[in-house]
This record gives structure tokens, sequence and C-alpha cells, in this order.
């Protein structure tokens, strides 16, 4: 395969690789597909911003009259698409090497973009393009805790919606979406898959989650019945991969703050109990004193597990 | 108390152990849009600049 010579060499080290010249070039395409980006939205009517940024600051959407109609009135959303489109089209012609400045995802048939983005809210362009998939709607629906509101620009696709209620079969209702069609779906409780494509769906997607928000399950349609479960909360994901990196570095230093987290009752329990293990690994009678004082605190639900850990760790010791 | 060391592989999870964000993948559908995790993981440490 032929390779330009100027793409291998942003390859192999990116534009700090580059000799000068080229990489003036290099910055130079960034910043205009940045300027792209910052004269598209000043071109959106403030009252949206300002909209976005309320919602994001946990308004209603039904008290947001900009953004509400951005989402349920399809000529809004089609003109909100159409000027992206534009803009990000032109500054490609100008800088065809350039990088379209959002977060993007792309997986087989489904393309995402998020357009707009402010702590917890984000709104973005998702597009499901026909693909040969199963043809039967799967038997386990994935519910997380997340506000979701959705208008579809163009296209059409069939797929389902469905409603859980903990200790119920999931109800499951049969949905055709074209362009115009909006939805909300209720947190942990909706949620709907898109079965098979006719024409490129294009949605307009505004999503918020909660400050802390529940696990996600994974839940089998026909019974109710969790399959999976999955933390809801990233930062908390974060956090608990950074425990388990500090332990594998041997960093004792960071024991002080392994037995802050793992006594924060606030704290999910997968992280504060990796804080434990971690403690335990970098320095046993550090950990065993965290287990102490864990198994001591009668209303913890990490009380039990602590009192088990040592009662198994520190048997002969004791 | 002289306390050997512990190998971090022999001390359990919990009972109630849930998947990292992101971690549920579902079987059996066309589009997997379930989480936007690698977005997530990937874009968060070295994020671009947020627009609003």
């Amino acid at each position: 395969m032929r390779i330009d010579p100027a793409i291998r060499t942003l390859r192999d080290g990116g534009a700090q690789a580059l000799p000068h010249p080229q990489r003036s070039r290099a910055y130079a395409v960034q910043a205009h597909m940045a300027a792209a980006q910052r004269d598209w939205l000043e071109s959106q009517p403030a009252q949206l911003t300002d909209d976005f940024r309320a919602y994001a600051d946990g308004a209603e959407l039904r008290d947001l009259p900009c953004l509400s109609r951005l989402m349920m009135r399809p000529c809004e959303a089609r003109n909100l698409v159409a000027s992206l489109n534009t803009a990000m089209l032109a500054a490609l012609r100008h800088e065809p090497l350039g990088e379209v400045p959002f977060r993007f995802k792309m997986s087989t048939g489904l393309a995402t973009l998020q357009i707009l983005h402010c702590s917890r809210a984000v709104l973005s362009l998702a597009v499901y393009e026909p693909v040969r998939g199963p043809v039967e709607a799967p038997d386990t629906a994935v519910f997380v805790d997340r506000e979701q509101t959705e208008i579809v620009v163009s296209g059409r696709a069939a797929g389902v919606r469905h409603t859980f209620e903990p200790g119920s079969p999931v109800k499951t209702e049969r949905c055709d979406w074209a362009a115009g069609d909006w939805m909300t779906l209720t947190p942990g409780a909706e949620t709907r898959q898109v079965l098979s494509v006719k024409s490129a769906l294009v949605m307009l997607q505004l999503t918020r989650d909660p400050e802390r928000p529940k696990p996600s399950r994974e839940v089998l349609l026909a019974t109710g019945h969790e399959a999976q479960r999955a933390s809801g909360d990233k930062a908390a994901s974060q956090a608990l991969m950074a425990t388990a990196v500090l332990g594998a570095l041997g960093a004792t230093n960071a024991l002080d703050v392994l037995a802050e987290t793992a006594l924060a009752r606030a704290e999910e329990p997968d992280l504060r109990w990796e804080a434990v293990r971690q403690s335990l690994s970098l320095d046993a009678a550090a950990g065993k004193a965290l287990l102490d004082k864990l198994a001591a605190r009668a209303d913890d639900p990490l009380a039990q597990p602590a009192s088990a850990l040592r009662a198994h760790l520190f048997a002969e010791a004791a | 108390m002289n306390t050997p060391a512990i190998d971090i592989t022999a001390i359990p999870g919990l009972d109630t152990a849930q998947g990292l964000f992101g971690s549920i993948k579902q079987s059996g559908v066309a589009y997997d849009d379930s989480v936007v995790a690698i977005m997530v993981y990937i874009h968060d440490t070295a994020p671009p600049a947020l627009l609003v």
C-alpha cells in the first residue's frame, strides 16, 4: 500500500516530528478546523447554548424553549445538522487533511459525533446505517441511568422500545422511526434498540447523566432478571483503575490516600474494596489496620466482607 | 507484628462486584450503542476543548 510521506511522518510522530515548515502547516490545519468549529458554534442562537448550559446544570428540558424546539421540531433539528455539515464540509474542502474537531465514535453501522458537551450533558449526532446483522430481536436489553431525548432528522428504521420494572418481564413495543419522530427515555427504566435500518437513520440525541449514576443493567427480556451489571459512574471506574495502577506501581506513599478512599462511605463499594485490596498488597500491616476499622463499623456494607477477609488472611496470626 | 506480604491475586473481590463503566456488551444486537465507552476513556485522557 502506498502511504504519502507526509501522512507517514504524521503517523510516526505527530506534528512534533515534522520539520519546521511542515509543523507550522500542521498547526495551521488544526487552527483552521478549530476556527470553523468556533464560527459554527457562534452562528447558533445564543439562546440555544444558554439553554444547553442550563440543561447541563439540571434544568428541565420543558422549561428550556429553544432546546425543546430543537429536540421536538424536525425543521429545527434539520437546520442545525445542515448548518453543521455545511460548515464542516467547507472547512474540509479548504483543508482536506483537517480533522473535524468533535469527539466521535465509529462502530459497524453506527457513527456518533458529540456536537455540544457541558459537564454531564451531551448533544450528539448519531447515524445508523444498514448492516447485515441479526434479523431477530436480541433477548436482552441494557438499561442505563441517563436521561435521553432523541429526534430523527432523516432516514427510516425499525426497532423496539423496552420498559423495565424490576421483578416483571420487560414490556416491549415494536417501533418504526421516520424523520420527525422524537422520544424521551426514562433513566434506568426505558431503552430502545435499532434493529434494522431501511435508509440511514440520522438522529440528534440529547443526554444527561445524573451526578452519581446508578449501575447499568443488562436484563433478560423474557423474565426481567438481571444478566449483568456494570458501574454507571465513569468517575468511580476511572478511580478504581487508578487505584489498581497505584498498587501495580508499588506506590507505598499512596497508602494514606487508599485508606481515605476505603473509608469514604460515599464512594462506590467496588472502588473502596479495591483500595482495601491494594493497601493489603502494598503493606499488609496497614491493610490489616484498615480491615479492623471497616469490620468495626456495624452499618457499613464493607464491614462483613472486611471481617470475613480478615478472618481468612490473618487466622493463623490471631 | 511482622506480617508477610500478601499477593494481590489472593485477595478476593466483593460478592456484589460489578463491571467497570461501559463494560456491558449486549449480545445479538445489530448496533452496539449501549455506551460510548471507548470515546469516553480516550478523550478524557486528552480531551478536545469543551465547546460550551
